[in-house]
């Protein structure tokens, strides 16, 4: 019985790694955001290198939206499970 | 070429503490890195006009540039000195103008300096928006 609420096929256990991949993806996106580098623009090479920044803005742009899709996971796992607790200690308690 | 090294070291957390807070460290890394950029930038730009420094000669211009040091894995800010020339201005009327009049000014172009500072701000942001996702994450988590 306990298994069946707390073992691998239970929703608690699936919310819970939800939680935990939405908390590597954003470790990663941290980490990409924190190393962009920032190209001099002073010289001809560096104007080049400014060019192909460009790309490295675009991957800024997908990387904040993939940000704001992974707090919105990480937000709806963690009200379900809230929710699947809440549920679980009214199922305990006998009462609401 | 001059060169000086500034070493941002990795957070250290307890190893609870470490997965949850994780991402805060590295986007506060993040911010120093770019905060480092923008000293860089507003240094040059205070010394755009400095037409003799301390060793007698116009200000060279200071690029900031981020490494991954090898040892450890975090990036390294490194500042390295533009050794190019600046223009030659003709302003007979100047202190430090040759005999022909010509002053030599920095190599330091405020329009340049100024696109890099945007970016450094734009990158700074970035940092510090996936820093307040962190924060909100976190504090989520502990309303469970």
């Amino acid at each position: 019985m306990i298994r069946g609420m707390f073992g691998r096929d239970s929703i608690t256990y699936q919310l819970r790694g939800g939680m935990k991949e939405a908390m590597d993806t954003h470790r990663a996106i941290a980490q990409r955001v924190a190393e962009a580098r920032q190209a001099s623009t002073s010289d001809f090479p560096g104007q080049l290198q400014a060019a192909g920044a460009q790309l490295d803005e675009d991957t800024l742009t997908q990387d904040m939206a993939a940000l704001a899709d992974t707090q919105l996971r990480f937000e709806a796992a963690s009200r379900l499970l809230q929710k699947s607790y809440n549920d679980l200690r009214t199922a305990i308690r006998g009462r609401g | 070429m001059a060169v000086a090294r500034i070493s941002i070291p990795a957070p250290y957390f307890a190893r609870p503490v470490r997965s949850l807070l994780g991402p805060l460290g590295v986007s506060a890394r993040g911010m120093s890195i770019q905060q480092t950029f923008m000293e860089t930038i507003s240094r040059n730009i205070a010394n755009a006009a400095t037409t003799r420094g301390a060793n007698g000669a116009p200000y060279q211009r200071q690029i900031a540039v981020i490494e991954t040091d090898p040892v450890t894995g975090a990036p390294v800010t490194r500042i390295v000195t533009d050794t190019k020339q600046g223009e030659l201005t003709y302003n007979p009327g100047h202190p430090d103008a040759d005999e022909s009049g010509y002053v030599l000014m920095p190599n330091v172009d405020v329009s340049t300096e100024t696109v890099d500072l945007m970016i450094a701000r734009r990158l700074h942001e970035a940092n510090a928006t996936v820093f307040e996702a962190a924060k909100s994450m976190l504090r989520r988590s502990l309303e469970i």
